[in-house]
């Protein structure tokens, strides 16, 4: 059994501690938020913040998560109500959908530490793959929701 | 403990000792002609960089995604280097991980175009190397960081990681024998 | 060009009584209703309390479907657009494709041919419901009502009465089989740009993608699937990984061995423990090398089937000692959708049930039926939403490992694959090899070309009927004649038969034609010793649609602004699923071949306009996704296997590498046929951007990915 806290929630979870803590998250929690792109730490569709900072989830072990506060898609408001979201829906951002919620998370982790991002900040932090191609407004809403 | 301690007063205080015989300088310069091709591999340089990023890679291509040094050599905001390298190497994402924060060398501990004898003075140079003397460079050798560069481990793409052409004990014996023999540089 | 027949009214307005099994937009199972809502048509039914529900043949692949589709009809209903929530249809031929008899999502042609069908769904229905209306007023005549916001209303009285009131007795009546389309001047959602109903639910990880969906009992599979294209399993050892925590068993499949076990981690980490050896096909020894002789022999050799002929073209060019030839090629590229193939399967002796993100709603019954016995009404397939399509989800090679692994273990199973299986059991888009040839007038404008493509299938791996030999309308459209003033015109094709896998990937064949020849008319306008758009604009004349296209475009890029030095513009026009297009990329290149985007403009005229915010998103992204494919998108061979297997050697374009500036302009052209947008977007982008490198550097470059001529993007 490994502790960690999920989103202000304090969780056990049954698995061995190599198992990625994406697919803890995804498999034992049942939550679905937090994608799976590429298990190696290329796309950034499975980011998500432990201790605060964003994180590819697939390249860290349940293991080292144990005590951590991590939060995931799902936890970043419970309304939809996160500036960040707000902006993506404002933008139109998603096509597919399926990068977007580890771009939002990669965002939030920045917006936390950089509140007015410029240009070349969020071209720094936001490494995440989209292959739809929603870059630019993934940059604007990023712009939107920070009050730039 | 102690052979060190005595290698850091000859090194600092070099000027108003006696210096060690010519065979051991010369011995010296050899030593570190023999542990220098461990400095420069690509376990090591790949973030004792001169550039705004790290490499990757043994042909030290430029880091995937962007991947930038950030001020203090950990990332950037969003992207810091343990949004991805944890404290081991991972089998299942082949993401390389030691148990310290995965992080540059800083800018003044950059080795990239440097000569062996470059190399040596600027590992040597307490302004550049963070005020360290001969054998805090030694102790240096000690750290998770680097002995990451022995058990880099798998990646998926390419698979196992080459290791530096000395093993491990070898280089460390060699270099404190370096700093013993006067922590001498080659032309 | 493609035809577009008429619809079988029947076949499309019936369909009464069939299961409602769906997926609501939000992807949560949709809700349960307290009365069973009664059908109208096929397409609408309508509950009680007045919500009225479309129903979506079409899969959300991130197009905005979902939206546009149901917006449709709903004006044409006259419907309050609060109150119309979508389903899934079943599988069944009255939501098939009414042009090709056939139920799938992709060749841009969602809009093309299914807007028609809403217009007319929307239109019986709203003739159903006020003929109940009228039924209820006694003198009152139908010609004298009309519908608005999920109301029918008696315009000289004023009555109304609620959709939800009338519904029941509307189904009652018979289908008004030739409805009344609306004249409507200004229809409260078409034209408009409508927030995309799928979009909220992307952004807090409520959307269900197929790797999400969940069954009770579930159980999760991964692959192993032969390493060389054609190989197989020879042994394997089930007992090397027996008593491993949670696993249930290995079992074969077609072309591999998979691991069933509770959680996924196990089953992958279990199926790397496993013993498994695996053996070479007949066909298996191929190779980058070999398949560039085996298209070198094509090129050279002379079984060609004539697909387009317009005058004598070879004649002319034969004859001209002064004739201009030139050989393009592109690559082997992979889907890489960013969702890994997956599907949950669940058969039971009561049936067979599917859930999967894909494009081939019709294939995946198909595949279900055909591996477990059971009749087409006991296999049952349900979509959710894909994290890309791009044509990959058109196969279902991923459905049927699941239909197999729950039929072997008895439980239903989620098989989900790797990145690496992913893009190494690809069916990639092919490699082609074009030679285009032309003969000019004095004024160096084209009068003949000729053209010889080279290139495996792309539509067979995805098409019910077989093709012809050297056939493949999905490989030669784009060289299938020109929208510019040329009088003969000759496209000869030869298709290879290749133990690589190969099909139809965004662009399909406009993709690398579309590069090819307007990289061939870049070059005859510079032999010609005239500006690149004023050249294209000699051969339009005679097309003030076109024109007007290729004109906005230079004037919003700016065409004829000076540039510093080491900058250049480059341009593509064409036609391509209906939809004419011109696309200007302005671009900065220094002395390490480091490329800069500074600006790319896009100027599409689909005939017409249903959203023009989910149109211009499409088009945006669809830059992008151009840029990727001309820079970096490149699969090769080694042993009989793909070599790139993840995204470090399959780069996507990233945020930094875009331009800064991306105008999309749209047109509603004088079009009497509808255009496709959906993969529009990145097809001139290759061409255009080539092009620039020429403006900019004066180096022609005739293959893609442009990497491999030691181009890339600039870094930061």
């Amino acid at each position: 059994m490994i502790s960690l806290y999920v989103n202000g929630h304090p969780v056990e979870i049954d698995a061995p501690a190599d198992t990625p803590l994406l697919w803890a998250i995804r498999d034992h929690l049942g939550m679905t938020g937090t994608k799976f792109g590429c298990g190696a730490a290329l796309c950034g569709a499975c980011t998500v913040h432990v201790n605060g900072q964003a994180t590819r989830s697939c390249s860290m072990p349940l293991g080292s998560a144990a005590g951590k506060k991590v939060t995931t898609i799902e936890g970043l408001s419970s309304d939809r109500s996160h500036p960040l979201q707000k902006a993506w829906i404002a933008e139109q951002v998603p096509q597919c959908g399926y990068c977007q919620s580890g771009m939002i998370m990669a965002a939030a982790a920045l917006l936390a530490e950089t509140p007015h991002p410029t240009d070349a900040d969020i071209d720094a932090s936001m490494t995440n793959i989209c292959r739809c191609g929603t870059y630019a407004r993934v940059r604007k809403a990023i712009h939107t929701a920070a009050g730039n | 403990m102690l052979v060190r301690s005595i290698a850091a007063i000859f090194t600092a205080m070099s000027c108003s000792f006696p210096l060690p015989a010519i065979s051991d300088e010369a011995n010296s310069a050899e030593l570190f002609a023999k542990i220098a091709p461990v400095f420069q591999s690509p376990r090591c340089m790949n973030c004792h960089t001169v550039t705004t990023f790290p490499k990757q890679g043994n042909d030290r291509h430029r880091h995937s995604m962007n991947v930038a040094r950030g001020r203090d050599g950990h990332g950037v905001v969003g992207l810091t280097c343990s949004a991805c390298h944890q404290r081991e190497n991972q089998l299942a994402s082949g993401v390389p991980g030691a148990d310290e924060d995965w992080r540059l060398a800083p800018l003044s501990m950059g080795w990239e175009n440097l000569s062996v004898g470059d190399l040596c003075r600027r590992l040597l140079d307490p302004s550049r190397n963070g005020g360290r003397t001969g054998a805090g460079v030694v102790d240096h050798l000690s750290t998770n960081l680097v002995r990451w560069a022995w058990a880099p481990g798998s990646s998926i793409a390419s698979g196992p990681r080459t290791v530096p052409p000395l093993e491990y004990e070898d280089f460390v014996h060699a270099a404190d024998e370096w700093i013993k023999t006067g922590s001498r540089c080659p032309d | 060009m493609r035809d577009h027949t008429t619809i079988d009214r029947r076949s499309f307005l019936s369909g009464v009584g069939a299961l409602v099994v769906g997926i609501s937009w939000t992807g949560k199972p949709g809700r349960a209703q307290s009365s069973a809502p009664s059908r109208l048509t096929a397409w609408v039914s309508i509950s009680t309390d007045n919500r009225v529900t479309v129903r979506l043949s079409q899969s959300e692949i991130g197009q905005g479907i979902t939206t546009t589709l149901p917006a449709i009809l709903a004006d044409e209903l006259g419907a309050d657009w609060s109150r119309v929530e979508t389903e899934n249809s079943p599988v069944e031929k009255e939501y098939q494709n009414p042009r090709i008899h056939w139920m799938f999502t992709g060749n841009s042609e969602s809009i093309q041919t299914f807007s028609d069908v809403m217009r007319q769904a929307g239109a019986a229905a709203r003739e159903m419901l006020i003929a109940a209306a009228v039924a209820r007023w006694p003198n009152a005549k139908s010609g004298d009502c009309f519908t608005q916001d999920n109301k029918v209303v008696h315009r000289p009285s004023k009555r109304s009465l609620g959709f939800g009131e009338l519904a029941e007795a509307a189904s009652r009546l018979p289908l008004s089989e030739h409805p009344k389309l609306r004249v409507d001047t200004n229809p409260s959602l078409i034209g408009r740009s409508i927030p995309r109903r799928d979009i909220p639910s992307k952004t807090d990880g409520a959307a269900v993608f197929g790797i999400d969906f969940k069954v009770p009992g579930m159980v999760y599979a991964a692959v192993r699937q032969a390493p060389m294209f054609g190989g197989s399993v020879d042994t394997f050892d089930a007992a090397s990984i027996a008593g491993r925590p949670g696993v249930i068993g290995a079992f074969p499949i077609p072309n591999g061995v998979a691991v069933v076990a509770e959680h996924f981690w196990q089953a992958k980490t279990a199926l790397e423990a496993l013993q498994v050896s695996f053996k070479a096909g007949p066909d298996s020894a191929f190779d980058s090398a070999s398949i560039e002789n085996q298209y070198r022999s094509a090129l050279a050799g002379v079984s060609w089937g004539a697909i387009f002929t317009k005058g004598d073209a070879p004649k002319m060019v034969a004859g001209d000692r002064e004739a201009i030839t030139r050989e393009y090629s592109s690559p082997f590229q992979a889907h890489a959708t960013m969702e890994p193939m997956n599907c949950t399967a669940s058969v039971t002796k009561d049936g067979c049930d599917i859930w999967a993100p894909t494009q081939g709603q019709e294939l995946t019954k198909i595949i279900g039926g055909a591996l477990t016995k059971l009749p087409p009404e006991k296999v049952r397939v349900h979509w959710t939403f894909s994290g890309g399509g791009f044509g990959r989800r058109l196969l279902a090679d991923f459905v049927a490992q699941a239909v197999i692994l729950s039929k072997q273990s008895g439980r239903p199973v989620k098989v989900i694959w790797t990145r690496e299986e992913d893009m190494t059991h690809d069916f990639y888009r092919p490699a082609t090899l074009t030679k285009l040839s032309a003969s000019r007038g004095t004024d160096g404008r084209p009068t003949a070309i000729t053209a010889r493509l080279v290139s495996s299938t792309q539509l067979r791996p995805v098409s019910p009927g077989p093709l012809p030999a050297n056939v493949d309308p999905r490989c030669t459209e784009g060289l299938e004649g020109s929208r510019y003033s040329i009088d003969n015109f000759r496209l000869d094709y030869n298709r290879p038969e290749l133990a690589a896998p190969t099909s139809v990937l965004r662009t399909t064949g406009f993709g690398p034609n579309i590069f090819a020849f307007e990289s061939f008319i870049d070059e005859l306008a510079h032999e010609a010793r005239q500006d690149p758009y004023k050249f294209r604009r000699a051969l339009l004349l005679h097309d003030p649609r076109g024109l007007k296209v290729l004109d906005l475009a230079a004037e919003k890029s700016g065409w004829s602004k000076s540039l510093p030095k080491g900058a250049g513009r480059g341009m593509a026009f064409y036609e391509a699923f209906d939809t004419i297009m011109a696309q200007v990329v302005e671009l900065m290149v220094d002395k390490e071949k480091s490329v800069k985007l500074r600006k790319i403009v896009t100027v599409a005229d689909p005939g017409k306009i249903f959203d023009p915010g989910i149109a211009t998103s499409n088009l945006e992204g669809g830059v992008v996704w151009g840029l990727t494919s001309a820079m970096k998108s490149e699969i090769t061979f080694a042993k009989g296997a793909a070599v790139q297997t993840n995204f470090d050697g399959y780069d996507m374009v990233h945020m930094w590498e875009t331009a800064p500036v991306v105008e999309t302009y749209l047109l509603n052209g004088e079009g009497n046929k509808l255009g496709g947008l959906g993969e529009v977007g990145p097809t001139g982008i290759p061409p255009a951007f080539a092009n620039a490198i020429f403006a900019a550097t004066g180096e022609r470059l005739r293959s893609l990915p442009l990497s491999r001529h030691g181009y890339s993007f600039a870094q930061i």
